[in-house]
């Protein structure tokens, strides 16, 4: 009897020959580029232009920057998406394609809409700007806002996902011990979700970290104020061409970690 | 007015309509038996306080939950219940005792006042050691006793038991359904059990409530809805024939009688439960030969017909009940008082362990 389990020798398979020709062709156009920069790299020169003032300054601010959009998306994304996915208001569907419109939009159109509102005679902006004399864009305020802008979609998007599928079975169980909505909420709805909360943070921060044409739009490009890592590698390829390759190497081995933490949680562990 | 009162009315759609009167003393267990789809968990959803009512209303000890003329409706969290779910729900990212003392907590008990409650519970379970322990380590038989001390950690009003053993295995569920048996009493308040397994209602019940299409057809003790079942379906799953007895090689002695019952597959020795459907017993009015391995004489009792069927009580040395068709009632003569010969095929008693 064959049972699933229970395998024999492998069947010898043939896969079509075109198909595996424009595979490996789709496979050496995402390589060719990693070994341009590796090629291009000065080995030697490469510890003097990594511990550089540019390359600190642009490091520093791209962390601060990138985690404390990762947090104000945490905070607020989190119950975004749990309303969106659980509460059926009026409106929902746009506030649904309003909330992930930057995922599909050009994030210089979203630098200039956040300058349009927030600017000094912004929608927003103006009115706080003549009452307090703060001004968002040009700081490092500013670099924050446009990476949450365009970073926390994906958290809402991951964690909204969660929250409609987990077993309600749950939640009901630990209201019916006497829990309060928040409670249930706090100690079992969202310890549920925790693994997808987890990828989609770290998605949220990784898109924070290399985000590059609202923050040049709305923040600026100012080094040792709003210069982060991807601003600083598209100045140095103009000026400095030995730190733009030490920063887009040291973005390339954040993106690498980056995959090897959501490999098993996302892709099973083949 | 304590324990349960409830007239539960849920239109689910034109064609089907949940209609329930309900009313569970503290201390007792009811039973509501039913086949899917009957409305066993419509009934539950509104106890829970996860559906309301459109029509009725529940009221427990004396305060009501859900009324829907008087706009009442007290949420879940309010409601004082305890819930042991068919697949138990334990939390797998808090440990055992985190989930037992999920109640007491809830309920604004001090974290280390509801750890010595839960421990206390875990103790009377035979878990003391299983505190530390993740739902997910747990063996079937421990899950469902976490899942039975959490629910009354949280000191429940009502105590409801959903499909609580339909998950299982064969033997796991005669033994899981022992441990449930010996544990119910621990609580005294209300106790409802919603099941679609016959055998499950006769040995945990104090009265039983069927359930057919959203109606209760009859209710009453297990041996009133044995013997005089009002509904072919009610004959049908709630009429078996059940025997404890001591099984040895495939002799089968009916506790407190000498009678023994021959079965053909059994594994098992020691204590076991016969079920010997009504259907499958043939009446002659003259001893059978041939191949039946168990025949007796016995007293006709009481003749119910039931439609296309008709159930008849038999009294002698064990009592049973056998479903015939009414032109072989006819034929046989059959009447109270008068005598027929029963039997019985070895390959239609079912054992399964006691």
């Amino acid at each position: 009897m064959s049972s699933a389990s229970g395998r024999g020798r492998s069947v010898p398979t043939r896969p079509p020959t075109i198909l595996v020709a424009l595979a490996a062709l789709g496979a050496v156009f995402f390589l060719i580029p990693l070994a341009g920069l590796l090629k291009q790299t000065p080995w030697s020169d490469l510890p003097g232009l990594l511990t550089s003032d540019v390359v600190l300054d642009a490091l520093r601010l791209s962390l601060i920057s990138s985690i404390a959009a990762a947090l104000i998306s945490l905070i607020f994304g989190v119950p975004l998406a749990w309303l969106l996915a659980r509460v059926d208001f009026p409106g929902r569907r746009f506030v649904r394609a309003v909330v992930t419109l930057p995922m599909v939009l050009p994030p210089v159109v979203g630098g200039a809409a956040l300058l349009f509102a927030l600017g000094r005679r912004g929608l927003v902006g103006g009115p706080i700007y003549d009452s307090t004399g703060f001004l968002l864009p040009f700081s490092l305020w500013g670099v924050i806002v446009a990476n949450t802008f365009v970073a926390m979609p994906f958290l809402v998007v991951t964690v909204e996902a969660a929250f409609a599928n987990i077993d309600q079975r749950y939640e009901a169980a630990a209201a019916s011990l006497g829990a309060s909505r928040l409670t249930v909420f706090r100690r079992v709805t969202l310890p549920m979700i925790g693994p997808s909360l987890a990828g989609g943070l770290v998605l949220t921060w990784a898109r924070a970290l290399g985000e590059f044409g609202a923050t040049a739009t709305f923040a600026g490009n100012l080094q040792g104020r709003t210069q982060t890592l991807p601003l600083a590698v598209f100045v140095g390829l103009e000026s400095d061409r030995g730190a733009a390759i030490a920063i887009s190497l040291v973005l390339v081995a954040i993106s690498m970690l980056v995959l090897v933490g959501l490999r098993d949680r996302w892709w099973g562990q083949r | 007015m304590s324990g349960l009162e409830a007239h539960v009315v849920v239109r689910r759609d034109e064609h089907f309509e949940v209609d329930i009167e309900l009313k569970i003393e503290p201390g007792q267990t009811v039973v509501l038996l039913g086949p899917n789809g009957a409305g066993k968990s419509t009934l539950v959803e509104c106890l829970a306080g996860i559906v309301a009512l459109d029509a009725g209303q529940i009221r427990l000890d004396g305060v009501p939950l859900d009324d829907s003329e008087r706009g009442v409706f007290v949420p879940s969290e309010d409601r004082h219940l305890g819930i042991v779910f068919q697949d138990y729900l334990l939390f797998d990212h808090l440990s055992v005792i985190d989930n037992v003392s999920f109640g007491p907590i809830s309920r604004g008990v001090d974290r280390r006042a509801a750890h010595r409650l839960a421990q206390d519970w875990l103790e009377a379970f035979d878990l003391d050691e299983m505190g530390d322990r993740r739902p997910p380590e747990l063996s079937g038989g421990q899950a469902q006793r976490v899942a039975l001390a959490r629910a009354l950690a949280a000191e429940p009003a009502l105590l409801l038991l959903d499909e609580p053993l339909s998950a299982l295995d064969t033997t796991t569920h005669a033994r899981l359904r022992r441990m449930l048996a010996t544990h119910l009493d621990r609580c005294a308040a209300p106790r409802l059990l919603i099941t679609h397994d016959p055998t499950d209602a006769f040995l945990l019940a104090d009265k039983i409530y069927v359930l057919e299409d959203g109606k209760v057809t009859q209710i009453g003790t297990p041996d009133e809805i044995r013997r005089h079942p009002a509904t072919s379906y009610v004959a049908d799953v709630a009429g078996t024939n059940l025997f404890s007895g001591i099984c040895d090689n495939g002799e089968i002695t009916i506790v407190g009688t000498e009678f023994v019952l021959h079965a053909a597959r059994t594994g098992t020795s020691g204590p076991v439960l016969a079920t010997v459907h009504p259907r499958a017993i043939a009446l002659h009015a003259n001893e059978p030969h041939g191949s039946p391995r168990n025949t007796w004489r016995a007293t006709v009792e009481a003749i119910d017909p039931l439609g296309d069927i008709t159930r008849v009580l038999l009294a002698g040395p064990i009592r049973i009940a056998a479903d015939i068709t009414p032109a072989a009632a006819t034929a046989l003569e059959l009447r109270v008082g008068g005598e027929t010969w029963v039997a019985v095929k070895a390959t239609e008693v079912e054992v399964s362990g006691a």
